[in-house]
């Protein structure tokens, strides 16, 4: 079936709005960051970044700018700065681990933002099924939010979370079957 | 009890529906399909709400566009790569160069000299370090290039005076025959 990168709408795509941007146009960006840091701060604290979402999403799209003859549009923009992100997260955590001052990584720290925000759902059914994500695996609730959340194909899934596109559909619908006898049995 | 429609095509779209990235067409097909299909719509219900209950995370829009630099083109990869490539055929011709030259005054040393503390390098290419003479052989090296200075040259103006006088010889001694 056909999809879009982006929704269908009369909005310049991404790739308009970078083309504006090196010409010379500052606002171009600020749309673009506009456009995606909101996704942008929700994939960083899903990755369990929680105290400095907002210094990894401005060092992401520094970085993203910094570096954006090097984008040859073979992704959509908004996975290759989760990508970045993703990378950022990383070597903060290697440096910190260095300092000893936090734990290592592991699948664990992708941890998303269900633990800790359902008091913050007002309604009843939104509630029970974020509580039900919240029991999945580290991956399965990884890739769910990547997929519902963000919206990202199998395909981009499994480039960002260096995985196959069959392992990332599996582990989606896994996580919806757990999901769905979950709501079941409540 | 919620169950897994068959119809896989229809629920692996059901995201892309929820975001509204499904082209027209599809759009319509899948609705279709929602209105006589309860798993589905229960599925595209679990999406929603997941989709409706993101946390919103307050982030500095202004700031971060703020702290984007503007614009500045790099040269590109493959313009240094043929800057690269034209530095490498500039050195190497003049070492060609410089070889060639090397080789034509050489082969003129060479020739008659071996024998006089010469060391050779190449067949063509003999170099005389003078230092390493004695009295003798330095005299015998200034006499092979006397000798070297008389030979004929391919250079047809140095080399006609030479001929001329050869052949006047027999010519000379045939006419008076």
């Amino acid at each position: 079936m056909e999809v879009t990168a982006q929704p269908v709408t009369d909005e310049p795509t991404d790739a308009d709005l970078i083309r504006q941007w090196r010409n010379g146009d500052g606002r171009a960006a600020t749309r673009l960051v506009e456009r995606h840091a909101p996704g942008l701060a929700r994939f960083v604290t899903g990755e369990g970044e929680r105290d400095s979402v907002d210094e990894v999403v401005q060092d992401t799209f520094v970085r993203a700018f910094g570096a954006i003859d090097s984008f040859r549009g073979d992704s959509a923009f908004r996975t290759w700065l989760f990508t970045i992100a993703r990378r950022l997260i990383l070597d903060r955590r290697r440096s910190e681990r260095r300092s000893r001052v936090v734990s290592t990584i592991d699948e664990g720290d992708a941890v998303t933002t269900f633990d800790a925000l359902d008091t913050m759902v007002a309604d009843e059914s939104m509630l029970r099924v974020r509580r039900a994500v919240a029991r999945l695996s580290p991956k399965q609730k990884e890739v769910f939010t990547l997929r519902l959340e963000q919206g990202l194909s199998y395909k981009e899934i499994a480039d960002l979370v260096g995985s196959t596109e069959g392992a990332a559909r599996v582990h989606y619908h896994n996580a919806m079957r757990a999901v769905k006898e979950f709501l079941d049995d409540e | 009890m919620m169950n897994d429609c068959q119809n896989v095509e229809i629920r692996e779209v059901l995201p892309e529906l929820a975001h509204g990235t499904l082209a027209e067409v599809e759009r319509v097909r899948v609705q279709e399909h929602l209105g006589a299909c309860d798993d589905c719509a229960a599925e595209l219900a679990i999406i929603r709400s997941v989709l409706e209950s993101a946390p919103v995370i307050p982030i500095d829009v202004t700031r971060i566009g703020a702290a984007i630099p503007p614009y500045r083109r790099k040269s590109s990869g493959m313009k240094r790569v043929y800057m690269e490539l034209a530095a490498a055929c500039l050195i190497g011709a003049v070492g060609i160069s410089a070889l060639v030259i090397h080789n034509s005054s050489g082969a003129g040393v060479g020739q008659g000299s071996a024998s006089v503390g010469a060391t050779a390098v190449d067949p063509g290419i003999a170099l005389v370090n003078t230092n390493d003479l004695s009295d003798a052989g330095l005299a015998q090296l200034t006499k092979d290039l006397d000798n070297l200075q008389a030979m004929p040259t391919s250079d047809p103006e140095s080399v006609t005076p030479v001929v001329l006088e050869d052949l006047a010889g027999p010519l000379a001694v045939g006419d008076s025959a």
